[in-house]
């Protein structure tokens, strides 16, 4: 039995060394913080180390072992103890503050990354995962339907809802005058193209 | 981040934070061999109890066997005997007073015991001065199916008709009663028909029902607004273990109970402690549901308050309206 589970891990092992770092990063950026995030991923890990055997064709490991992470990343979710383990803004108490390799500090970047976490968790896990992995990990939007188990249209929908979303906190909270948002109503957040398309669909619902 | 229309003030600030966050989330980043050892570490310290159970409860296994265990442990939950405050019938008390013949008080105990379908009937006459004032108590049980509160007050108002001056008082008798579990649950519920009734009608209904359960200390609304009817309902209770915390109001059409999947149904309550108010939520929007708690929910400003509901709902896949002033919170839909 141990030398089946040693087997197991090792085939886990050479499957997730492509996709690892991008992976733990994707996790991180689901969560409202980096250790939250980690953690998020090693239950990925654990969960896909004991779902391993459904996976028949090793070259759809990366979008298999994404649609697992997302599973996991809503499973926790829908538990709401998980959410009161860590507050966001406990992620990096005083004193452990990382540097970056000049010795500088990390304040500003880490107050904008901050303030994205919290608009971002203001999202529904759906549209926030569509932002994170077609915004942030370079996932197109056929990508990203694979991976959330839904057609390409919807995809598109939540990459125009999360976009207006993600918006609209950002004036609720004073970051952006409402002046800026009405000049521009009707006008692209992010990517033109895209939020042009699903803004249309979005209207013929 | 090709593309990003950063001539947008707003797009712009959220390009930026978004490149700090794929920065910041590659900081320090554990490697394949860190985050396999940690996997490993928490397979290991997972349950024992929890991998024995696992070929039962994986229903892609063995789910016949998953769907069986599962019905044994409801069964056995349901058969498992406890014991709870419940009400087990009303005390009613019929008060006359300035009544001149009391011979005429068999006859009105007689009827009393008729309306109510009491066993028996005690009656106690005072002097009061030249009159006398006559008290009659009967007890209805909670299984006999009566709402002695309604009739009581029925027979209250036709003595009052033919010249008494009556006034009667139904109060429930509680105890503690002993049980299966599905029992408990049963006694949990309270049902109200709602066929063929007025929102004044079913208010008033709701309202005694509630005292008829203990809970005397409510607040109920039911207001028709066009096509839709909107029923609230607060109850407080201030004494550790009469919590109304699981008592169930269901309003019932045609004998059926009203589906929750034709609305919004928001269950809320405060729950005070010694680590601080928690505001529980249950909310069902057309026939999807979701349990949220908010620990230290006294501690809040309105806006914080507001804003963790509509994260936690929105988090939910509900989109409600949420309002909150004075630490009242009200939920909506957008209808």
């Amino acid at each position: 039995m141990e030398s089946v589970n040693e087997a197991r891990w090792a085939r886990l092992s050479a499957l997730l060394a492509p996709i690892h770092t991008q992976a733990v990063a994707t996790a991180r950026r689901l969560c409202r913080s980096s250790f939250e995030g980690d953690d998020l991923f090693q239950d990925t890990v654990l969960r896909a180390f004991e779902k391993l055997h459904t996976l028949r064709d090793e070259t759809k490991f990366r979008s298999w072992f994404y649609a697992t992470l997302l599973s996991r990343h809503r499973t926790r979710l829908r538990r709401s103890f998980w959410r009161r383990l860590l507050p966001w803004d406990q992620a990096f108490a005083g004193g452990h503050e990382p540097a970056r390799e000049d010795g500088t500090g990390w304040g500003e970047a880490l107050g904008h990354a901050a303030r994205i976490r919290r608009a971002l968790e203001s999202l529904p896990a759906v549209q926030r995962e569509a932002i994170v992995l077609f915004e942030l990990d370079g996932f197109s939007i056929e990508e990203v339907a694979t991976v959330q188990q839904v057609s390409v249209s919807a995809v598109k929908s939540r990459l125009a809802r999360g976009r207006e979303r993600l918006r609209a906190w950002y004036v609720r909270h004073g970051d952006v005058t409402p002046d800026a948002v009405r000049t521009r109503s009707g006008a692209p957040l992010l990517y033109q193209a895209d939020f042009a398309a699903a803004g249309r669909e979005e209207r013929t619902r | 981040m090709t593309d990003r229309a950063s001539d947008a003030p707003e797009g712009a600030e959220i390009a930026r934070d978004l490149d700090a966050l794929a920065a910041e989330s590659h900081h320090e980043l554990p490697s394949l061999d860190d985050s396999l050892t940690a996997a490993r570490r928490r397979r290991r310290a997972a349950p024992r109890w929890k991998e024995l159970l696992m070929p039962v409860t994986t229903r892609s296994r063995r789910p016949w066997l998953a769907t069986a265990a599962a019905l044994l442990l409801v069964l056995a939950a349901a058969m498992f005997p406890i014991s709870w405050q419940a009400t087990v019938g009303h005390d009613v008390a019929l008060t006359l007073t300035g009544v001149r013949d009391v011979a005429q008080a068999s006859g009105i105990a007689r009827e009393m015991k008729s309306v109510l379908g009491a066993d028996h009937v005690a009656v106690r006459a005072t002097a009061d001065g030249p009159a006398t004032t006559m008290t009659f108590a009967a007890y209805v049980p909670a299984g006999q199916g009566v709402d002695a509160a309604a009739r009581a007050q029925a027979l209250a108002a036709a003595l009052r008709s033919r010249g008494f001056a009556a006034t009667a008082l139904a109060t429930p008798r509680r105890a503690q009663v002993a049980g299966p579990v599905y029992a408990y649950a049963r006694d949990l519920v309270i049902r109200v028909d709602t066929d063929g009734k007025t929102a004044a009608q079913i208010e008033s209904e709701i309202r005694d029902r509630l005292a008829a359960a203990g809970l005397t200390n409510t607040t109920v609304s039911v207001t028709d607004q066009g096509s839709r009817r909107e029923v609230r309902v607060t109850a407080e209770s201030h004494t550790p273990g009469e919590s109304p915390q699981g008592l169930k109001l269901q309003l019932t059409k045609d004998g059926k109970p009203i589906d929750d999947r034709q609305g919004v149904r928001i269950e809320m309550r405060r729950v005070r402690s010694s680590a601080g108010e928690t505001l529980h939520l249950d909310v069902t929007d057309h026939g999807r549901t979701a349990a949220i708690e908010i620990p230290r929910a006294d501690t809040m400003s309105d806006a914080t308050l507001q804003s963790e509901i509509e994260s936690r709902l929105r988090a939910a896949g509900f989109d409600l309206v949420v309002t909150v002033t004075n630490g009242k919170v009200s939920i909506e839909d957008h209808d």
